[in-house]
């Protein structure tokens, strides 16, 4: 094995045993490192094809080449580390009962933790905190690798983070049926780190202007992203809309579906029947909070009604809340997936799950002049 | 900061052994970051620091082309730029691929080693039987933006046939700090060339040493450009020059293309005396004509036989690609690459007594028209053309002979709305191929809308789909089976749930262009929820034309819609009894040069309502400036395409 040819990089890392005493920390600062000296070039191994010193020079490697040189790395700094074999997510499902090399195209690092927890680390993404697998990685489990045989076992892949989506919008409507609006929007999680990429990969300029492309009735005037943070805090932006009034609007009344414009609108579940398992990868969050000022004079005709929509075995939860104060009307929408996981017998009731939150928040809302 | 002090000792500290590649003492720095102008940086995600190119004309049978290439990534988005592939074949061999990359401030971080050069054959899934397509591949992309990759490589081509097109700013965000063209070519072999989107002020340097003519061009200091929605491609708003040969020859086979008329006149001659067909095909034909003497039903009844016994295979090797096989080996093997087969069926035609010629095209959807001003192989396919009357007019039939599902004389969106050399004995004459105007390119849709009075509704539709509207339908109807043309379906319609009830392919007879029918049954929950005591429904269930976003800074491109369409909705709202229409959208009419839009609704006696929507949009080449007219234009169908029929509950 190659752990023991990790000489070069000690000049490296030996400060930072001193530096770092607590090891989640070293492992980070080891990780970072390594994310800094090596890329991954998208190939997905589990050994490499050369020494590890080769990838190093040429700054570019397969997973392999990146992961087993950030275990040795993490052994230069006195950590102990050793490696994890799994399959990726397209590479398909390992069967425990059969032991396949060839089953396997990936390796991680795992440094046992103090308190008995495995700290799993893979240096081939810098959107995302050390710790967190890639979603590439999400396949339930892997296999650790000791030097005794009868250590070596099973370990759970089940993701540390969710997908989280957050968006708080304020509302003011006119008399015309005209919308303004500022919405306050935020990624965190594995969203945190899709965003982040999709970011470094468009320009600052291009990703907002994505915003005007979502919503083709919209003008944008301002967008900005919130400063960028590391990678352990969300991923935030503000912008400002307007929305010129329908040429529809019948005199007196208005009609506004609010929530139509920040849910995604299409049942990502297009066909009635499915024979492989719907894999999120990780748990999904939605949160969209929209105040909606009413304009002077006018008032809903009748509140709409409050919902919770459950999945069976507690697979997942949509709350929907809507509350009116003086002029003011507050919705809540938020959807919770709880398995990264759901088997083909779930998909119907996934697929009836996500037409009942669309169809709440696509309800029309009926605003009259008050009386 | 930690890592890139990590990368100085790495190189200042010597490895085991003498490496191969490490110079001694450290080079000097090349191509520091700072030494890129701010203004190149804008809007730039890579940056080309170099692209110096030299075409050496050798001989009428070869050139050597060498080039050095220099790129500085500035961000995650240039990342591609990193890598680079030089491809090769039996005519064409790499004489060097070298590589180098550097990091912010030009210290050199890793020497490209032989060994991680990457050697691959090029696949064509799709039906090459035999190609000798290869390519080198170096990948040197760095963990650290910014860096600068350094290429250098040499090609040697016996294939003189294609000289090289210079277009340094291929790609959408980058920036061109300095871009030469060196072009070098014996006296007797005159250069052609021709500049495209070239600027101002930058003429080219030519010049004679001693029996040596030599020509230079030199770009610098252009900033970065996007692809803008709806604009021409790349190729055709940056400037380049494109090269091209007089005199050639390839594996012994000399020509000139000078002129259409000798380009063609050596492709003629190089595939001629091949359409000699075995005896028991004449006795084939001739069984099929015997009571058919006009020519159009012998054309018909000839390229129905092709069709039924012969299929499409390609075969690139070396000269194979322009020299045909004979007709012979097509009818005997039952198999031919797109000459072959055009050569096959001309040599049908010709026993039938209809002249007929191959003509050499740029086929593809998203392939460049021929440029009739700048003679020289723009060509990737063949087809046929027989040239007919009808009363007396001309009425030329246009072939496709690779395909065993094609229509009689349909090109469609692959060899239709261009030009093709034709080649006859006389050589080369360009032509037009058949254009597809709105009439011929339409989509009809005849739907019936049911709502029920929870607000659930369910649909039928039928659409015709003819012309290049009917080209993607008519492979789902030939290629897939009937589970996978559903799939296909549901994953392209824009509705919130629905479930398909229903769902047929079927191909619609008839003269003029071919026409697709696809039926299909709808189930919406919630399509219409009640709001109170009123319900919303939008009738335009299945054609709604999105808006374009805002353009964000001035627009620099033409506007430009290759393709011409015509779009005719009729829709039929069935309500349930206790609901009365209470309002129905206006009447909206736009007539601009982006084409017209119309959308009336009436409340029929019946009681339902129908709603008509026809849209024509025609082929667009417009200025820069018309841009904001048009998403304005856009913006108005998309507002009057989600327009909402309001249903009164009229029994309390």
């Amino acid at each position: 094995m190659q752990f023991g040819r990790g000489g070069f990089l000690k000049e490296q890392v030996q400060g930072l045993a001193a530096q770092y005493p607590d090891p989640a920390q070293r492992a980070a600062a080891v990780r970072q490192i390594v994310l800094a000296a090596v890329r991954y070039n998208g190939t997905n191994h589990y050994a490499t094809d050369g020494s590890l010193r080769k990838a190093f020079d040429a700054h570019s490697g397969t997973s392999a080449d990146v992961n087993l040189l950030l275990i040795a790395a993490l052994r230069q700094a006195g950590l102990a580390a050793h490696p994890v074999l799994l399959s990726t997510r397209t590479h398909g499902r390992v069967d425990q009962s059969f032991p396949l090399l060839t089953k396997f195209n990936y390796v991680v690092a795992l440094v046992p933790q103090a308190d008995g927890k495995d700290l799993l680390v893979d240096a081939t993404d810098p959107d995302l905190p050390c710790g967190t697998l890639p979603e590439r990685c999400l396949s339930q489990t892997g296999r650790l690798i000791m030097p005794q045989a009868s250590a070596s076992r099973w370990v759970d892949l089940s993701p540390t983070q969710r997908h989280v989506h957050f968006q708080q919008v304020q509302l003011a409507l006119d008399a015309q049926g005209g919308l303004a609006g500022k919405v306050h929007e935020e990624y965190a999680g594995y969203a945190g780190a899709n965003a982040r990429g999709e970011l470094a990969k468009l320009g600052e300029k291009k990703y907002l202007a994505e915003i005007g492309r979502q919503h083709t009735a919209w003008a944008v005037p301002q967008a900005a992203l919130a400063k960028r943070a590391s990678t352990e805090a969300p991923f935030a932006l503000d912008y400002s809309f307007t929305q010129p009034a329908d040429d529809n609007a019948t005199a007196g009344t208005l009609y506004l579906s609010p929530l139509r414009e920040f849910g995604t609108g299409q049942n990502p579940f297009r066909h009635e029947d499915r024979q492989y398992p719907v894999d999120f990868g990780a748990p999904q969050e939605e949160m969209l909070l929209v105040a909606l000022t009413l304009p002077d004079g006018y008032e809903l005709a009748e509140t709409p009604k409050n919902a919770i929509i459950d999945l069976p075995d507690g697979g997942g939860r949509y709350l929907f809340n809507v509350a009116a104060i003086g002029s003011t009307v507050n919705f809540t929408s938020r959807l919770a997936l709880r398995k990264p996981v759901y088997t083909a017998a779930e998909y119907t009731h996934l697929r009836e799950f996500y037409r009942l939150m669309l169809e709440k928040q696509a309800e029309k809302l009926v605003i009259k002049k008050k009386a | 900061m930690k890592a890139k002090n990590l990368l100085a000792l790495l190189c200042a500290v010597p490895l085991g052994g003498a490496p191969r590649f490490m110079p001694v003492g450290a080079p000097a720095p090349k191509y520091s970051v700072v030494e890129i102008p701010a203004a190149l940086r804008e809007g730039a995600h890579a940056v080309l620091r170099a692209d110096d190119e030299v075409v050496t004309v050798k001989s009428a049978s070869r050139l050597v082309h060498t080039v050095h290439k220099v790129i500085t990534v500035l961000d995650a988005g240039g990342d591609a730029f990193g890598r680079t592939t030089v491809g090769y074949d039996a005519l064409n061999a790499i004489g060097y691929l070298r590589g180098a990359v550097y990091d912010a401030d030009g210290r050199l971080l890793h020497q490209l080693r032989a060994s991680e050069i990457r050697d691959q054959g090029v696949g064509d899934a799709g039906g090459s039987l035999m190609t000798d397509v290869r390519v080198r591949y170096a990948d040197l992309r760095q963990p650290q933006v910014p860096y600068t990759v350094e290429f250098d490589y040499e090609v040697v081509s016996d294939n003189t046939l294609f000289y090289p097109t210079w277009q340094p700013q291929d790609e959408e965000g980058l920036a061109v700090q300095s871009a030469t063209l060196r072009v070098s070519t014996p006296a007797a072999l005159p250069l052609r060339y021709q500049e495209r989107q070239w600027p101002a002020g930058a003429p080219v340097q030519h010049t004679r040493a001693g029996n040596q003519e030599q020509y230079a061009w030199a770009l610098a200091d252009r900033p970065a450009v996007d692809e803008e929605d709806n604009a021409p491609p790349l190729a055709d708003t940056t400037p380049g020059v494109a090269l091209a040969p007089g005199a050639f020859e390839v594996q012994g086979h000399a020509g000139s293309a000078s002129t259409w008329q000798s380009f063609g006149q050596w492709n003629y001659e190089l595939n001629a005396g091949r359409a000699v067909l075995p005896p028991a095909t004449i006795a084939k034909v001739a069984e099929l004509i015997k009571d058919a003497p006009d020519p159009h039903t012998r054309v018909a009844r000839l390229y129905g036989l092709l069709q039924g016994s012969t299929r499409y295979i390609s075969v690139q090797l070396g000269l194979g690609g322009w020299q045909t096989f004979p007709a012979s080996a097509v009818a005997t093997s039952g198999y031919g690459d797109c000459k072959a087969l055009s050569n096959y069926t001309m040599a049908l035609l010709a026993t039938a007594g209809v002249p007929a010629y191959v003509a050499l095209i740029g086929a593809g959807s998203d392939h460049a028209d021929l440029r009739p001003d700048f003679p020289s192989n723009q060509f990737n396919h063949a087809i046929v053309c027989v040239p007919l009357a009808t009363a007396g007019r001309p009425d030329t039939l246009w072939l496709e002979c690779t395909s065993q599902t094609t229509a009689l004389g349909y090109m469609g969106s692959f060899t239709g709305n261009r030009h093709a050399l034709l080649l006859t004995p006389k050589g080369g004459q360009v032509v037009a191929t058949p254009r597809y105007r709105c009439a011929d390119n339409r989509r009809e849709r005849r739907i019936d809308l049911y709502l029920d009075a929870a607000g659930a509704a369910t649909a039928t539709a039928r659409t015709l789909r003819t012309g290049q509207e009917q080209d993607t339908y008519a492979q789902l109807l030939h290629e897939l089976g009937p589970t996978e043309q559903k799939q296909y379906v549901a994953e392209h319609l824009r509705l919130s749930t629905f479930t398909i009830s229903k769902f047929g392919l079927a191909a619609a007879p008839g003269a003029g262009t071919p026409g697709v029918v696809e039926t299909l049954g709808l189930a919406l929950p919630g399509y219409a929820p009640p709001s109170g005591k009123r319900v919303f429904v939008s009738p335009n269930l299945l054609s709604r034309l999105p808006a374009l976003p805002a353009q964000v800074g001035t627009r620099q491109t033409a506007l430009w819609v290759p393709r011409a369409s015509l779009q005719a909705d009729t829709v039929r709202l069935h309500f349930p009894a206790g609901f009365q229409p209470e309002t129905l959208p206006a009447p909206v009419q736009l007539a601009t040069a982006y084409g017209t839009y119309s959308a009336q609704y009436q409340a029929l006696p019946d009681g339902t309502v129908r709603y008509v929507r026809r849209l024509e949009l025609p082929r667009l080449h417009l200025p820069a400036a018309s841009y904001a007219g048009y998403v304005d234009f856009r913006r108005k169908i998309s507002a009057a395409d989600r327009a909402q029929v309001v249903l009164l509950k009229t029994d309390v």
